[in-house]
């Protein structure tokens, strides 16, 4: 009789709680709510905020919420109008003419003009600005105002990725005239139109705060943001957990975090697939490695899917020359890629023709990314199998940079940052004379295929060209394209309307709400 | 007296300049400069690497780059952080408060706790007490920082929630709210100190116990708690604030794990950040000012001697 | 044969004998003295008893708890527990026991050099303190990224972070000795410096820079994990017990394992260089001095 009506009772509470839940959506759902600070924890150090010279992931996280560009990626990585309202392209594909939008204003409620853009762009390509970003703009050869609100820029030759480059904000993002002398120092002080501003710039930690006259007609919808360094992984993960930041997302927050987290309530995981990825990078130049059948030796010795399932539980895809992620350039999957399906004896094979059956060499790191070391010692533990001994080489950053910068290494792993667009994503890895070919990788026929493509201004045809250069790249074998992880961002759940780029930058941030 | 202590601050000059040209020596055989870290992987041509250096005075002699900086120094600018450009004196200023917090809560900490233990365990023939003591010692010299760190935060903040991980206000602005925030790195940092302090805590008592006069006060029939204090314990604690002494100036240091693992932005990560980044007017500044504070540090110990001992005399 | 012998060298004899006969009697010592022994035997028998290469992996089997086929379960990669334990004790004990021998040297040698010879004492003892005043971590950290990291560079880094402690310890000695009367008669006798350091203050010096030895080797173990989780210390896949630690604990939520048992591996040899110091100092008892902190 009792435990019956209590049984009722039970049923009523159930009922009414269940009433509640499903009433929950309906009260939420009026809409982003104003206001609040979002905190955000990272685990590296926030350095320098110039624009145009700074080049640490941290840096850019920060500025891509107070510098913007002509043109900005949306969070599906389609090119959208930002600071320029439309533009158009001469059929030549050499002269590019931008309308910018009206009553854009600077954080100190000067007005955006077409002075500004062509100061930020001079800014840039001035050698004593010492802008890493130079070589992206190189192949401009003029900059005109037409009138205060249109900019037309002429280039030396016709360069298919020019609209993508002018959505790689903050790097090629626009300051107004006399940056330097308006805010003394670039980088710890900050004058842009995004839509926060600097506040503070603490010892481990940026303030940003709204900015009052953005653009973009009611957004941002939070008061301020919060971004600090918390560099241990474990205690970034134990502050979300206890509410002391309300997102977590860069290095250190990985799969393993993620299934921390899994279980939990109040915290949703966000995870994509990312356009950067790991590499074994090879010294062409090496005695061994100048012979292609040893570089292809390396490529089927490596079982880069077990190497996937151990380091990043699975969560990444095996990847080629071109992003997965990216269908509209038609990435090959690895069975279309020569090299790609391991196999031993194939590789002994090759190994004993090249006359190197007792190869030995090392591998060194980059200490910065945490999966560097992993990869390595996998890799170490596969190329047991065709007899190759390989030695770790660990070095503090600053002695891997100067060694990486100087080709001084056998092989090392590392991460390269991935772009959307083909050439952004290889040109300078793999061009003989590209910037950042610390391979000396020099293959005419990559090259050829390489200037074709940034020069075809037809998009079919440049697909077949990077189809060719795809299959050409993982037949050469300038170094080892090792897989394409997926990255994670963890939030508390009254987080809102915020989202993940695939090249990890967090600019939906200015769609973000806090649901409080 | 105070001939001694201007002889012994004079006595810095010499060390400050030895130190620094170990420092600058030494930085400089680090293969990297920060010009290299500041282009990191984004571009490899040469050009700009040139400009860089230039710009930064990286391209002068060695020793033509230590007498510039030795002439700013001496004009009192100890320059420029190469990575952020803001003045190091700033940088150091703005870290040194959590540095120093830190330092005297851990010392606090471990003295409340090390030095009755220590004098207990060498005091009592209980086995209860004795346990204990080799418990405490070996748990706190057993465990890494690291280790210990991430575990409080597990059990203390995110299971318990008493303590908040990464809230650091200013102790003028909230007391209480800061003593709670500093107090899991505090404790981190006090344990192996604590274990160190006991450890000698008791072997000083044990070996003062020994000495005559306090075998003399026992004949006497003093009541031990008279004897612990006023014979053993005052003497005893020569070896005992030496100790303490040092370890004061190691933690003025920055206690670099415990920055790392709590978040703390203090002395310690500043320095590691300077050498990983070979930001070298910062990590000169760093190391000098740290050796400021050791050897001031090492003067109020021995100062603190004459107090507890008027047989001692400085002149 | 007694006659033969210095002063010095008698009671050092005496005392190590008094040492070596009260440690036996001492159980805090002789529990010690056989935790460490079996430590040993444990490090230096590795490729016998360890059931699995330690840098083999099982990916398969990745953070598998305890079973009977991997006795203390397998890490991250899949490798055995156990087996990096065994492994892991002998590069821990290996840098531990080279870096304060490499400190001992170094130090002892300054300090008896500082000691005797008045006009070094300034010149040593102001190093010893320059040295000092360094910051210990950051000192290590320099010299690591001089060298590069690894095996050789931590034992250089330990040890000279640890030259002055025994450069203190072994100067009083020094001190003590040289004003004895019996020492302005050796030399009256002809006897040369290095003859009266040799048989007279080196055994002077020698017991508690012993006792201090045992004590800075727990130290040791523990400043080799700082600098492994810094990723300055021992290098992957090679493995050190602190290194195992600083791993496993990036994945505590997945396995506890990884990082409880070479924890516990780092806390029985601490126990024992504990046990084994504290049962000398307590036979010693006055000898000691300047324990370093940190």
């Amino acid at each position: 009789m009792r435990s019956n009506r209590f049984r009722v009772v039970l049923g009523l509470i159930t009922v009414l709680a269940l009433a509640l839940l499903l009433g929950g959506p309906q009260l939420q759902g009026q809409g982003p709510k104003r206001g609040g600070t979002l905190e955000i924890g990272i685990t590296q150090q926030i350095l320098n905020l110039d624009p145009h010279v700074a080049t640490a992931f941290s840096s850019f996280r920060v500025m891509e919420h107070i510098y913007e560009g002509l043109l900005r990626y949306d969070n599906e990585l389609n090119l959208q109008p930002a600071l320029a309202e439309s533009w158009t392209v001469s059929p030549d594909g050499k002269v590019y003419t931008f309308k910018l939008r009206s009553g854009v204003k600077f954080h100190d409620g000067s007005t955006l003009t077409a002075e500004d853009v062509k100061y930020s762009f001079e800014r840039i390509l001035n050698p004593d600005t010492k802008s890493p970003q130079r070589s992206r703009l190189e192949l401009i050869e003029q900059i005109e105002i037409i009138n205060p609100l249109e900019v037309r820029i002429t280039l030396k030759e016709p360069f298919a990725p020019f609209l993508e480059t002018m959505a790689l904000a903050p790097g090629i993002g626009i300051v107004p005239k006399d940056f330097e002398a308006k805010v003394g120092d670039p980088k710890v002080k900050t004058l842009g139109t995004g839509p926060f501003k600097l506040v503070e710039f603490g010892p481990d930690f940026v303030r940003l705060a709204r900015h009052g006259e953005y653009w973009q007609e009611g957004l941002p919808y939070l008061d301020g943001l919060l971004i600090r360094q918390i560099p241990d992984p474990a205690t970034l993960r134990a502050a979300l957990r206890t509410g002391e930041v309300d997102l977590i997302f860069g290095f250190g927050v990985d799969v393993t975090a993620a299934g921390a987290f899994a279980g939990l309530g109040n915290f949703e995981v966000i995870s994509l697939p990312e356009l950067s990825y790991s590499l074994l990078g090879i010294q062409n130049q090496r005695a061994a490695f100048q012979d292609v059948r040893v570089r292809r030796a390396l490529s089927l010795a490596i079982d880069r899917q077990q190497l996937i399932e151990i380091v990043y539980f699975g969560r990444a895809a095996v990847g080629g020359p071109l992003p997965p992620a990216v269908a509209k350039w038609e990435p090959l999957p690895p069975s279309a890629l020569p090299n790609y399906t391991p196999d031993i004896d194939r590789a002994k094979q090759l190994l004993k023709e090249a006359g190197h059956e007792e190869l030995s060499f090392k591998i060194m790191p980059i200490p910065t990314v945490p999966d560097a070391l992993k990869i390595a010692q996998v890799i170490q533990e596969q190329l047991k199998a065709v007899g190759i001994t390989a030695e770790i080489e660990s070095v503090d950053f600053a002695t891997f940079l100067q060694r990486w910068r100087e080709s001084d290494f056998d092989t090392f792993v590392s991460l390269n940052s991935g772009f959307t667009e083909p050439d952004l994503h290889l040109y300078r890895h793999v061009f003989s004379q590209g910037t950042t070919n610390v391979f000396k990788f020099n293959d005419p026929e990559t090259d050829r295929l390489l200037q074709e493509g940034r020069t075809t201004l037809d998009f079919e045809k440049r697909v077949q060209i990077y189809k060719e250069l795809q299959i050409r790249l993982a037949d050469q074998v300038p170094f080892l394209f090792l897989a394409y992880a997926d990255i994670f961002a963890i939030k508390r759940s009254d987080v809102k309307g915020f989202a993940l780029l695939p090249t990890q930058s967090i600019v939906s941030v200015r769609e973000t709400w806090l649901d409080r | 007296m105070q001939t001694y202590i201007i002889k012994r601050l004079l006595f810095l000059i010499p060390v400050l300049f030895v130190v620094s040209v170990i420092v600058f020596s030494i930085i400089h055989l680090i293969p990297g400069d920060p010009a290299t870290v500041l282009l990191g992987t984004e571009a490899a041509d040469p050009g700009l690497l040139t400009r860089l250096k230039s710009s930064l005075g990286l391209d002068k002699p060695l020793h033509i780059q230590y007498a510039l900086w030795l002439g700013r120094v001496l004009k009192g600018d100890l320059g420029r952080s190469v990575r952020t450009g803001e003045p190091v004196l700033k940088l150091i200023l703005q870290r040194f408060p959590f540095t120093l917090e830190l330092a005297i809560y851990a010392l606090f900490l471990a003295v409340v706790v090390a030095i009755p233990m220590g004098t207990m365990a060498a005091t009592t023939s209980s086995k209860v007490v004795d346990i204990a003591f080799q418990t405490m010692t070996l748990f706190g010299l057993s465990t890494p920082a690291f280790w210990s760190g991430t575990m409080f935060i597990l059990l203390f903040s995110v299971h318990l929630g008493w303590f908040p991980i990464v809230n650091f206000p200013p102790f003028a602005a909230a007391p209480l709210k800061n003593l709670q925030g500093f107090f899991l790195p505090a404790l981190t940092v006090a344990i192996p100190n604590a274990a160190a302090m006991a450890r000698m805590a008791r072997a000083a008592v044990l070996e003062v116990s020994q000495q005559e006069y306090v075998k003399a006060a026992r004949a006497k029939g003093l009541p031990e708690k008279i004897v612990v204090f006023k014979h053993i314990l005052k003497n005893a604690m020569v070896p005992i604030i030496t100790l303490v002494g040092i370890i004061a100036g190691y933690l003025l240091g920055g206690t670099i794990i415990v920055e790392q693992v709590f978040a703390i932005p203090g002395l310690g990560r500043l320095s590691v950040e300077s050498v990983i980044q070979r930001d070298y007017p910062l990590l000169q500044a760093v190391v000098l000012f740290v050796t400021v504070g050791f050897v001031i540090v090492n003067l109020i110990v021995d100062l603190l001697y004459v107090f507890l001992n008027p047989k001692i005399r400085y002149g | 044969m007694d006659e033969a012998l210095t002063h010095e060298e008698r009671v050092f004899r005496t005392g190590a004998r008094r040492l070596l006969r009260g440690l036996l009697r001492n159980k805090k010592g002789l529990g010690g003295a056989a935790l460490l022994l079996a430590i040993f035997s444990i490090a230096f028998s590795a490729p016998l008893i360890a059931p699995y290469d330690p840098t083999t992996m099982h990916p398969a089997e990745r953070f598998s708890a305890p079973t009977s086929k991997f006795l203390l379960g397998t890490d991250f990669y899949g490798r055995d527990i156990l087996s990096r334990i065994i492994y892991g004790y002998r590069t821990s004990l290996y840098i531990a026991l080279s870096s304060v021998m490499l400190a001992v040297l170094l130090g002892g040698s300054l300090g008896v050099l500082a000691g005797y010879f008045h006009r070094l004492e300034t010149p040593i003892m102001r190093a010893m303190d320059v040295l000092f005043a360094f910051p210990v971590l950051l000192l290590a950290i320099t010299i690591v990224v001089i060298l590069g990291p690894g095996s050789l560079s931590t034992i250089l880094a330990i040890g000279i972070v640890y030259t002055p402690i025994f450069a203190r310890i072994a100067r009083a000695p020094a001190l003590a000795v040289k004003e004895e009367d019996y020492i302005e008669a050796a030399r009256a006798l002809g006897a040369s410096d290095w003859r009266v350091i040799a048989r007279h203050i080196l055994p002077n010096a020698a017991i508690p820079i012993f006792v201090q030895a045992t004590i800075e080797l727990a130290a040791a173990v523990i400043f080799e994990s700082s600098l492994s989780f810094l990723g300055l210390g021992t290098q992957p896949p090679q493995p050190s017990l602190g290194l195992m630690v600083s791993e496993g604990r990036g994945y505590l939520e997945l396995s506890p394992y990884a990082t409880v048992f070479p924890g516990a591996a780092i806390a029985l040899a601490v126990l024992g260089f504990n046990l084994l110091g504290d049962a000398l100092q307590d036979l010693l008892n006055p000898q000691l001095r300047g324990r370093r902190g940190g």
